[in-house]
């Protein structure tokens, strides 16, 4: 009954105020679910221990296996099958999709043609398979792709065309096998080089052996450097190279989450208020504080219900729009990847309504306060809200500057096993700093005001609304709480992801000097994938002198159990013209000059940063041709890597490695001017073989930060989403805050007001509202923005970035929210302006 | 349902007319049609020269904020703005200034020292005291009283009745006031009886 009349007729009569709760919540939720549901896809592509089957021990090396080392191996074919396997990802020519190549031993492993009950490969497919005349690809792959029976792969720079012999179906709609190529071994080393390693070798328990037991088996007689994992490892290590990532993204949607309960308390609050004198009249005729709590619980959990729900639903369908997108920034931390499905757990969606039921219960413990203030009836006019008081004031003064002081000790305790929990702290902390400050700040206003008694006669709107803002303080503040918090979400990323352009952008220009860079071709994504031809270099070097043309390699190795990349380049070659800039400031010639005369290597700024070390330490760097221990000459900016990676002398890496071949190409040219005509001239003798990208430098600035441009394209949409939630806090809180306020614009219209006046006053109210969201939340979102960029990318990249203020955002943000604020004001005004003023005048009069 | 039916009076200039009557016969419909609160449904009431039937949103706005003063049963101060604030709001709507009035008026209702206060600090009576010097600092013609002294003790509604009728003759408006008190309708020129929204007579009682 009390619910009825307390919850269910006010909700039914305000369906559009319920419905913006209900959005608000959803909103937050949805983001949280599609971000989560959208990394995951996206990362779940680097999977590769089920590709082939399901538990199993794999050896692996550095720098792939022997076929010697299969000797090694033969004691354990009595516990397991020992099936060697070969994957690269290479790129399909038309479309530029990533495609995984596995080359498996077609007559030793059953994998590949098991399939579910109803799928069997035909006898002529099993022989032409085994005979290795062509490759299978998933049911899933675009048609397209495949449109002759006919694969165009670009392999190392070399167009390869392919037959497919047949198509094999998917075990779940993220499978990654999606984007799987597999054909026998002899085929796919045919595709690459005569010789090419092994890249792993599998070994599935037989009958009566666990996994654990295999392993323990291999571990025992698996010489070094070839490395024993477990499904469960390789699961692990997957994980701990997306971990930061995961944890960012998961973060930022947390936040929008935060924002989303933030408004869903600003409507519970203005729910509240509307129904005062419903409340007071309860408490009046002997209802307990405890019923009405009971009331705003249930109306809490009908929002966080329905919200929670709504946003689940919302956020697993909009996970598929949003894969592509999120694809594309997991690639710029981890390099290209190939296209995963979008799989919806159950799990998740549950969570997300978990999670919007937790948020509304969460966001309802303020209006709970207001709700036992309640006084009754006969009390109820004289319960009018008083300025805050001195020690109010105080008190929230220094809640907000012990969260600032708690944010700036955050800053300083270091991370726990990468994740940016501390920096995540700070922010948090800086934005309920935020909150706490915006009803002092209100009350402030008022109070200025106060002290201009000109203002009036100069100004009577602006003064009239700073007056009506401070009669609403706690409602006012909750709205710019709300659209502060959402702006300086904005405002951060915008000044993370500024600082980072501008830094990408003078290490790009300052740091890639050489006049022409061949790549591989890139992804539809514009990621460099595979490796460069032999001849590719061979020609290269023949047009231009091996002095003036610097190959680099990339493999795989570790350092300190942690997996890194080992680069190889003429040192001698980019120290004529200098590199990218070092971390203590010398000229990239002398360091690179200094680590070519003395064999010593290089290694970036987040491996120095994960693992401490510095210029003239000592690093071992562990490789299958065994341990290479060198002295560190330099520690230089890279924004390429974040997992690490150290450069030696070509030479030295080539005795590690001798069949690896370059990733890129640069050629320095002794007139830079004429790099252009040099171009063409590479691009003519390259063609008729090879399909490579020639670019200038100037083409290879505009690709980095058109990648860079992209991948943080999402940003813009967060802008948007500020202003559509200070539309709703101003919507939700003005109406309440005009019904609560509605007799003194009744009176104001007697004293003589025309209603247009007062039309024009509340929009102003509703402004002054946006602009006291938006300048607290600019200024801590560019406090967030310090936090982001030198605390959280530190922590999860190890990459350090110049802050840079985003002063276009800043305005744009300004104005817009502003404007938006003042606009959605437009609605609660005409309402309270079409009640007749009289009557209210009556109604506050008794 | 008609509020009012048939009631024809005119007020003339400097006079105090006060308007008795029970609950619900439609005191302050009259005061809200005259102050140009309320419209009429029918009928024609003109004030100042203005047809209230006929005039426009904004002809009726200037009428209150150059022409009429008001007060209320309940005050109704702004509880944000300052004592001094609240008395020049008229003056500010009409784009007007002029502190010495305002500082001349709240001299008078012996509120200067508190000009800065605001109204959540005042006591009823002294509220009262504001609400009049509000209704008087645009120099209205007309000012419209509705249960003035309802809210207050009767020493304060003494008080404040008083200053209100001392401020009212200085000024020369005409003042129309809507009570229950006998006592404050017994002070005025004139006093008419209403009963069911009609008016049945002049003075206190019928005799007259």
């Amino acid at each position: 009954m009390l619910f009825r009349a307390l919850v269910w007729a006010p909700v039914r009569s305000r369906p559009w105020r319920s419905l913006a709760t209900v959005i608000g919540i959803a909103a937050g939720v949805a983001a949280f679910v599609a971000t989560l549901i959208a990394s995951r896809s996206a990362v779940s592509s680097l999977r590769d221990d089920t590709a082939l089957g399901g538990e199993l021990v794999r050896i692996e090396a550095p720098g792939g296996i022997d076929d010697s080392a299969l000797a090694l191996l033969r004691p354990l074919t009595q516990g397991a099958q020992l099936l060697p396997r070969m994957d690269e990802w290479v790129l399909e020519q038309n479309s530029r999709s990533v495609l995984r190549l596995y080359g498996i031993d077609a007559l030793l492993d059953p994998r590949l043609l098991q399939g579910p009950k109803d799928w069997r490969p035909t006898s002529e497919q099993i022989e032409a398979t085994w005979q290795g005349r062509g490759v299978w690809v998933s049911q899933e792959l675009p048609t397209a792709l495949t449109e002759r029976n006919e694969l165009q792969l670009l392999v190392r720079g070399i167009p390869r065309t392919v037959p497919v012999i047949g198509h094999f179906p998917l075990r779940s709609p993220d499978d990654p096998l999606r984007s799987a190529v597999i054909g026998d071994l002899a085929l796919v080393e045919s595709l690459f080089a005569p010789g090419r390693r092994l890249d792993s070798v599998d070994l599935v328990p037989r009958k009566g052996w666990t996994a654990e037991q295999v392993q323990e088996s291999a571990l025992a007689c698996v010489p070094q450097p070839l490395r024993v994992v477990s499904s469960a490892d390789l699961e692990r290590e997957r994980r701990a190279m997306v971990r930061s990532l995961e944890f960012n993204l998961l973060s930022l949607s947390g936040i929008s989450l935060l924002v989303g309960a933030v408004l869903v308390a600003t409507a519970l609050a203005s729910a509240v208020v509307e129904r005062r004198k419903l409340l007071a009249l309860c408490v009046s005729l002997g209802a307990t504080r405890r019923q009405l709590v009971a009331t705003l619980l249930g109306e809490a959990l009908l929002y966080g219900s329905l919200g929670g729900a709504l946003g689940a639903i919302g956020g697993a369908l909009a996970a598929h729009a949003l894969a592509p997108t999120m694809r594309s920034s997991v690639e710029t931390v981890l390099g290209a990847l190939p296209e995963s499905g979008v799989r919806i757990e159950a799990g998740l969606v549950l969570a997300g309504v978990a999670m919007g039921i937790a948020a509304a219960l969460l966001a309802s413990i303020l209006p709970l306060f207001e709700i036992v203030r309640t006084p009754p009836l006969q009390s109820l006019r004289r319960a009018q809200q008083q300025p805050l008081s001195a020690r109010a004031r105080l008190g929230s003064l220094l809640l907000a500057g012990l969260l600032v002081w708690s944010a700036l000790q955050l800053m300083h305790v270091p991370s726990p096993d990468g994740l940016p929990l501390s920096g995540l702290g700070a922010s948090i902390a800086l934005l309920l700093a935020l909150v706490a400050v915006q009803g002092p700040l209100i009350d402030a206003l008022g109070r200025s005001a106060l002290r201009m008694p000109g203002l009036l006669a100069r100004m009577p709107s602006l003064r009239l609304s700073a007056s009506a803002l401070a009669a609403g303080r706690r409602r006012a503040a909750w709205a710019s709480a709300a659209v502060g918090m959402s702006v300086a979400l904005s405002i951060s990323i915008a000044a993370m992801v500024l600082s980072f352009r501008s830094s990408v952008e003078s290490w790009a220009r300052e740091g890639l000097l050489a006049d022409l860079a061949l790549r591989p071709v890139a992804t539809a994504g514009g990621v460099p994938l595979g490796e460069l031809d032999a001849g590719i270099l061979a020609e290269c070097q023949s047009l231009y002198g091996p002095e003036h043309v610097h190959p680099f390699h990339r493999e795989p190795a570790r350092v300190g159990g942690r997996s890194i990349t080992l680069g190889g380049g003429d040192l001698a070659v980019v120290a004529r013209r200098g590199g990218v800039a070092y971390r203590d400031g010398r000229d990239s010639r002398e360091v690179l000059q200094r680590a070519h005369t003395l064999g010593r290597v290089l290694i970036n700024e987040p491996l120095a940063t994960w693992t401490g070390l510095r210029e003239g330490d000592s690093i071992r760097i562990e490789t299958d041709a065994g341990v290479l221990e060198k002295t560190i000459e330099g520690v230089f900016v890279d924004y390429g890597d974040s997992q690490g990676l150290v450069i030696t002398e070509r030479a030295e890496f080539l005795r590690l490695f001798p069949r690896s071949l370059p990733r890129t190409i640069d050629i320095y040219l002794d007139d830079p001017t004429s790099a252009d005509a040099e171009r063409e001239r590479v691009l003519a003798v390259l063609q008729t073989r090879f399909a490579v990208e020639v670019l200038t430098r100037t083409q290879l600035l505009d690709r980095i930060l058109s990648v860079f441009d992209r991948t943080f394209a999402i940003t813009r949409a967060l802008e948007l989403v500020s202003a559509i939630v200070a539309v709703i806090a101003v919507l939700t809180v003005l109406y309440a805050l005009l019904a609560e306020r509605a007799g003194d614009l009744a009176l104001l219209w007697s004293l003589g007001a025309t209603r247009a006046e007062l039309f024009a006053q509340i929009l102003l109210q509703a402004a002054w509202i946006g602009l006291l969201g938006a300048v607290l939340g600019i200024l801590t979102g560019l406090a967030i923005g310090v936090v982001l960029v030198d605390v959280v990318n530190l922590q999860s990249f190890g990459w350090t970035i110049r802050y840079q203020q985003p002063f276009e955002t800043c305005v744009r943000m300004l104005v817009l929210v502003v404007v938006f604020a003042g606009i959605a004001g437009a609605l609660p005004a005409l309402r309270v302006l079409a009640s007749p003023a009289a009557r209210i005048l009556r109604e506050e009069g008794t | 349902m008609q509020a009012l039916r048939e009631v024809s009076l005119a007020v003339e200039a400097g006079e105090w007319l006060a308007l008795v009557g029970p609950s619900g016969c439609g005191k302050s419909t009259l005061l809200n049609l005259l102050s140009g609160v309320d419209q009429p449904s029918s009928g024609r009431a003109e004030v100042l020269g203005v047809d209230l039937a006929r005039g426009s949103e904004r002809e009726r706005a200037l009428l209150r904020r150059r022409s009429i003063g008001i007060i209320f049963q309940a005050f109704h101060l702004v509880p944000h703005l300052s004592v001094a604030e609240n008395v020049a709001l008229p003056l500010a709507l009409d784009r007007k200034r002029d502190p010495a009035r305002v500082q001349f008026l709240l001299e008078r209702v012996g509120l200067a020292a508190r000009a800065r206060h605001l109204p959540s600090e005042l006591s009823g009576g002294e509220q009262q005291r504001v609400a009049i010097a509000r209704a008087l600092v645009h120099r209205p013609r007309l000012i419209v009283a509705d249960e003035p002294t309802g809210n207050l003790d009767s020493a304060n509604g003494v008080r404040v009745l008083e200053l209100l009728d001392e401020l009212r003759r200085e000024a020369g408006a005409a003042l129309v006031v809507a009570t229950h008190d006998r006592a404050l309708a017994q002070r005025a020129d004139r006093v008419a009886r209403l009963k069911d929204g009609g008016l049945i007579g002049w003075g206190l009682t019928e005799a007259g």
